[in-house]
Parts: C-alpha cells; structure tokens; sequence
C-alpha cells in the first residue's frame, strides 16, 4: 500500500475510533444545543472521552480472554461508546440533575475576522514548523518509542493484554552471573500502549511506518487546543472592571496561549521533542491534565455534575495511561483547592456542602462506583500491582531529585513564559480576583509545580525534577498569556491606561523578546539531518539476526555509539523487553556501582577474566556494536568470529569452547 | 455561541493536520526506501552457525553493483572473485574454499573504494 493510502485509512481510523466514541458520549450527556459547550470543547471532550472508552473496552475484552481482532475491537468500541450514551440517554435527567446548576449557558468562541485570521496564521505555522522538524524524525529512531511500540506490538501480535516483565542479569551469592526470571515492570502502563495496538490493528499500519509519531504529534495538537480553551474558559471568568473589556477578552487569552505554545518553544520539551522522541505518557499526561482541569474547573464554576462526572472520568483513564501525570494531578488540584479555601474561610461550610452536594449528585457518583468497580474487579494499574506508589514519596533520595535552579528552570520552560508566567502568577496572587475559582486553578496549578520543581523536599516528593519541570511550562504559558493581554488591557482606578505609544513599544519589545527567546528555542532543538541510512542498516543488522538465530542464543546490543534505532532492534525478535541484553549509557554504570556491570564488560574488556566470565555464565554468544568504536577489541580476539559487516555495525559470535 | 465559525476555524485546522500527515507518511516511505539518498552495502555469512560454510550475502544499497571478494588465511590468499550485486538487492555468494582450522580465516569485500570484513575462528 502506497504511503498516502496508508495515511487515508489512518485519518479515517482515528476519526472513527478516537473521536466519534466520546463524541456520542458527549452527544448524550449535553443534549441541549444551548448547553454552554463549545465546538472546540466537543472536539477535546470528544478526544479524551474516545481514549479513555478504547483503553477500558480494550482491558475488559482482554481480560474476558476475547483476542483482539478488527472484528472485536470495533464490536468493543462501539459496545463502550453505546453503554455510557444510552443511560445517559434514557436517564438524563436523574443523572445529570443539579438544581444549582447554573441555567446560564457559557458563552463559546466569537472570534472576530481579525482574530479568526490570527488564529489560522498560528495554527499553520505551528503545524508547519512541527511537521518541518518531524520530518528529520519520522523515521523510527527514537529510544523511547522503540520500548513503548515493543509492547504495542506485542499487543498486536498476540492479540492479548500484556505481562509487563523483564529479565535481566543477576549475581548469584555464589558470584556468578546469570539471567533472571522474568520480574514485573512498575514502569510502564497499559494505556500508554493500547491506543497504539489498536491503530495497528486495524489499518494493518506497520509500527515502523509514520503513524505512532503522527498519533503522537496529534495528541500534542490536542493538549494546546485543550491548554487554549482552558485559558479561555478562565478568562471568562476572570472578567473585571480593571481590565479593558475588549482587549482582555477570552478570545484574545486563548490566541495568546495558542501563540505561546504553537509558534514559539513549539519544538522543545514537552512539545515535539517528546512527540518524536516517543514519551507516550507525558504526551498523554499533558493533553489530559488541562481537559480535566477544565473539567472540574467548570463543574465547579457552573455548579455542573456533568463536567464532574466526566472531570472523574478523564482523572480515571490518566491514571491508566500515566503515573507521573496523574501524581502531579493530584497535587495540583489538592493545590488549587487549598488556595480556593484558604481564601474562603468564613463561608468555608457553605463551600463544602456545595462541593459534597456537586459530587454527590448522580451522574459524578455513577462514574465513581463504575471506576471503583473496574479498579477492583477488571484490572488495576501496573504500579498500583506493583506497589510502585511508595517509591514516588518520601524525601529526594538522589541529587538528580533535590529540585532545579531556577536558571534550569527558566531554560527548560523558556525565558518569555516563565518571565510573563511569574508576572501573570504574581498579578493573579495580589489582585483581588485571587479569590475566584480560575485564580484558584491557576495558581495552584502553577504554584504545586513550582515548588515540586524548585524544592521538592517540601511536599515529600521522590521524582527525578527534569521530569517534574517537564510539566511547568504548561502552567507558566497560561499564565504568561494572561501576563501578555493584562498588562495592555490594565486600566487604574481612574479608567486610566498606558499612553498608546508606550504601549505600542512596550508591546513591541516584549513581542520581540519572545518571537526571539522561542525561535531561539526552535532552532536548537531542529535535527540537523535525517539518521535514515544509520536506522535502515540497524534494522538490516537486526533482520538479519532475527532469522540467523534462536530464542536460545543470547544477543548483546551497544546503546552507547550504534547510530541510530538501537532500541528498535527488540521489535524484530519480539523475544522478549530485554532482547537482547543492552550496554546502556556509560554514566548509569558510574551512577549505580551495585548495577549489574556484565553488559558493560562484554563488550568493552571482552577479553578480560571478568568480561570473559560473564559470557560464559550469561550464556551471550552474539555482540552488536558500532565497528567505529568498538571493533577492535572483537577484531583482536580468537575467541570471535565476524559474521556481520557494514559501515554501521558489525556483529560477532563468540566462539564455544 | 457562533458555531458556524467555529465549525470552520476547526476544519481549517483539521485540513492543515491532515496535509501535515499525509506529507509525514509520505516522508516516512521515502525514508524507508533502502535506495533513495542512501549509500551503504553490507557483507555477512550466508550460514553464521554453520563453522564449515564461507558462503556469503552481500546487500547492495549503493549505486555501485561491482564487489570484489577475497579469501585469506594468514598471508596466503585462498580464494577471490568478482560479482555484481544490483542497486536494491541482497545476493548470495558461494565462496568455493573452506575456513582453515587453528587459524583466522578472513574474507574481505571490495566495494569501489570501500572494503569489509568478515572473519571466521575456528579451534
């Protein structure tokens, strides 16, 4: 099938599969045409409630032992899609009865020509300067999504739910090396893989082809509409006497936000680095966290047991796809309702009867006791199995976890959003309106993550903090577009403004500033050329080992200096996580002296009594290096045959004695 | 609520995405063409765990289809031959000589000026 095809029935795959099941859902739920939900809102409920729907049926039919087939898979999707609209077809109005909820429907976009054109301009630049710089990575290269896409397939190709084990190298108490028994993973989870299994499945498209990467780069499509519209919804209610009614409006907020995240830093973490370097879970995480805070944002704002309802639903289904993402979840709201309260303390009783009375209501409890069902009865998430939990609290055990510098801080996230971002955070803290419920998730949004990334030590948290700062720009860009349109549309007591030439230059040097510090951003991040030839000759390499040997034979893989694709090499064995064994960064070994060391002396000191040792009790008989660096101590060896050549790789079997 | 500029701002941006994927997918073909802008070639055995076998595969991702092998063991050179490999294809060699034992025998390839090297041990 011809490259363009294969897109076609991909495009038509994801619409019918991750948009039209949460889209019937949202059908049934708001069923009012005047229910204050806007297209764009659809079109990210409609997303994530497609997500969430895939990867719960896909759970439940493997775990009723039914294997995934076309057949079942679209039977399962539709099923799902059919059993949460119809109650809530039939049932709408006890599931969804509030008496308190607000009759007044939230008025959506209303751009005007100007803005409309504005918001095309953005949009196709940020897609153009995306797909420029994934062009240079669409071929499968990547470390991260060669591990993930290992499980995808292997989804795929047994046509059943996952065992998330390893085997790796041990040292017995006698002293001698050996290879374990396959041990659980905590580390990955099931909703970061099935999406992908389901895709395949389906389109019959390769993993090798450009599909997870588009998939992926759509997702983070997503997350900016979805950060765009929660700015919006926010604006909305932010809406003063202080601020110039047409300058500050919401439409102008989430052009703002769409420009601090589209054009500019579009390229670098968490953006399209992580869309084509495959961190499936962050990418989910980051388009998840701003639909569920607009979720319980405008459950609470509009008095809304709908929103609640699927606020716990999204909340759900993260769990399931991300860890790191749901754990900074929720701090952020435990942050955001800690500053909601702390600035309501007088009706503090009144505030608390209204959120139990909103959270009781029928629809959100539903959703709560299904959730609570499927936890106990279908499947709990791997590091709840696991008991991985722990491990994420306690006081930073690493240096890598006791926060970043602010300098770090500031580079990762970007210099503009995070300038703009502190001002914005800063004027939502002191300025009256702190109190509203926007300030309130804003602020605790922006605020837990800062302190998570700064001084981790004060919540208790054991994460590595680049992980954690990974999560900040989203926050600080909100902020900053709210910094960006309030400074300009701020008018004193007086109704008085900056005089229009100052705030012309004013507008203009900071446009300057962040059209520069982003596109500076952008530039260093585009790959200077494609790894293609480096990426074909390891999948050449690894064709070839797959069909020259047997599960038996022991492979050992360089992931130091093999150019590209080192990772993808599992995919064509499917033998396993770890096949074949792995000699991993140099500096992990440095890091952790109790880590296992044979991967690393087999291939640097092959010929030492230890490297030596640990062939022989590991049973490895195939070496895989780049022939630049590591050739020589394997050309020197009687103990080695050459049996692979090329300018990218070479391959060795070790001779048994 | 305008919807009907919304309806059209979002098809907007649709149709960007889907010409962004489609030239993606297009992009990801011609990166997987072994031909297209590549230039390498690689040498194996034919039978890597067979230790009485020379027999080699050559695969061509090169404009060049001229190889040359040659067989050593030691200083002596037992064997060598020209072949041709088309652009795009993978070709089996049969090399007529057996791998001597106690000593390395060693089989160079010859690629324009590129060279390759496969070597077998055997005890």
């Amino acid at each position: 099938m011809t490259a363009l095809g294969e897109a076609s029935i991909f495009l038509c795959a994801v619409f019918g599969i991750f948009l039209i099941p949460g889209f019937l859902m949202r059908k049934a739920l708001f069923r009012n045409p005047e229910n204050g939900v806007s297209l764009w809102e659809t079109l990210i409920l409609s997303f994530g409630g497609s997500i969430g729907l895939v990867i719960f049926s896909m759970i439940i039919v493997g775990k009723l032992g039914i294997r995934f087939t076309p057949l079942s898979l679209l039977l399962a999707f539709a099923g799902a899609a059919l059993a949460v609209a119809l109650p809530l077809l039939f049932f709408q109005r006890t599931l969804t009865k509030n008496p308190e909820t607000r009759s007044k429907a939230s008025p959506g976009l209303s751009f005007s020509r100007k803005q409309s054109a504005l918001f095309v301009l953005i949009i196709a630049v940020t897609i153009l300067i995306k797909t420029l710089y994934l062009s240079h990575a669409i071929l499968p290269t990547a470390t991260d999504l060669g591990h993930h896409l290992y499980w995808a397939k292997l989804v795929s190709d047994t046509g059943s739910l996952p065992v998330y084990e390893e085997r790796e190298i041990v040292t017995d108490p006698s002293g001698s090396y050996r290879i374990s028994e396959p041990q659980a993973i905590a580390d990955f989870i099931i909703g970061e893989h099935l999406p992908f299994s389901a895709l395949n499945i389906l389109t019959g498209a390769s993993f090798f082809s450009a599909f997870p990467v588009v998939f992926l780069a759509l997702i983070n499509l997503f997350s900016l509409l979805a950060l765009a519209t929660f700015a919006f919804r926010a604006a909305q209610g932010l809406r003063n006497s202080h601020f110039d009614k047409k300058l500050f409006s919401a439409e102008n907020i989430f052009l703002a936000t769409l420009f601090l995240f589209g054009p500019l830093y579009t390229l670098a973490s968490p953006q399209e680095k992580f869309v084509s370097g495959g961190v499936i879970g962050n990418t989910f995480g980051n388009f998840f966290i701003p639909l569920i805070l607009l979720c319980y944002y405008r459950a609470f704002r509009g008095k809304d047991p709908r929103f609640l309802g699927l606020a716990f639903f999204f909340t759900f289904t993260l769990a399931y796809i991300h860890h790191l993402s749901t754990f900074i979840l929720l701090f952020v709201l435990a942050g955001g309702a800690l500053w909601y309260i702390l600035f309501h303390l007088r009706t503090l009783p009144a505030v608390l009867k209204d959120w139990f009375r909103l959270m009781l209501a029928p629809f959100p409890l539903a959703i709560l006791l299904s959730a609570g069902l499927f936890f106990f009865l279908v499947a709990m998430p791997t590091y709840i199995e696991t008991s991985a939990v722990g491990t994420a609290v306690g006081t930073p055990s690493k240096a890598t976890r006791t926060g970043l510098t602010f300098y770090q801080v500031s580079f990762s996230s970007g210099e503009t959003r995070v300038a703009l971002g502190l001002a914005g955070l800063l004027g939502l803290a002191l300025l009256p309106w702190r109190k509203r419920y926007a300030s309130a998730f804003l602020i605790g949004w922006a605020g837990m993550l800062l302190a998570m990334t700064l001084h981790p030590e004060w919540l208790y948290v054991d994460i590595p903090s680049n992980r954690i700062g990974a999560y900040l720009s989203f926050p600080l860009g909100v902020l900053a577009a709210f910094a960006l349109v309030g400074i300009f549309s701020f008018r004193s007591g007086k109704g008085q403004s900056l005089p229009p030439t100052l705030a012309a230059l004013a507008f203009t040097s900071l446009f300057v500033f962040a059209l520069g510090s982003g596109s500076y951003d952008n530039s260093g991040t585009l790959l200077p050329q494609s790894k293609a030839e480096a990426a074909l000759a390891t999948f050449h390499a690894s064709g070839y080992l797959a069909k020259n040997t047997s599960p038996e034979d022991i492979i050992l893989k360089d992931h130091n200096y093999i150019e590209a694709s080192d990772a993808w090499m599992k995919l064509f064995f499917m033998r396993g996580y770890t096949y074949p064994l792995s000699r991993g960064f140099f500096q992990r070994y440095e890091d952790n002296p109790d880590r296992e060391q044979c991967t690393l002396l087999m291939i640097s000191v092959p010929n030492t009594p230890k490297g030596e040792k640990c062939f022989d009790d590991t049973g490895t008989s195939i070496v895989v290096v780049n022939p630049d660096y590591d050739a020589t101590q394997f050309d020197k060896s009687s103990r080695f045959s050459k049996i692979y050549a090329s300018k990218y790789i070479a391959i060795y079997r070790r001779l048994a004695l | 609520m305008n919807y009907s500029l919304e309806k059209k701002l979002i098809i907007i941006a649709a149709l960007i995405f889907i010409a962004s994927a489609l030239f993606l997918f297009w992009q990801n073909e011609r990166e997987l063409d072994s031909l297209r802008g590549k230039n390498w070639w690689a040498a194996s055995f034919a039978e890597p765990g067979n230790r009485e076998s020379l027999d080699i595969v050559v695969a061509n991702y090169s404009g060049n289809p001229d190889f040359r092998y040659e067989v050593t063991a030691g200083t002596e050179v037992l064997a060598g031959e020209t072949f041709s490999v088309q652009p795009g294809a993978e070709q089996a060699v049969h090399v007529s000589v057996l791998p001597q034992t106690g000593t390395r025998t060693q089989i160079r390839i010859f690629h324009g000026t590129e060279k390759q090297e496969l070597f077998r041990e055997i005890r």
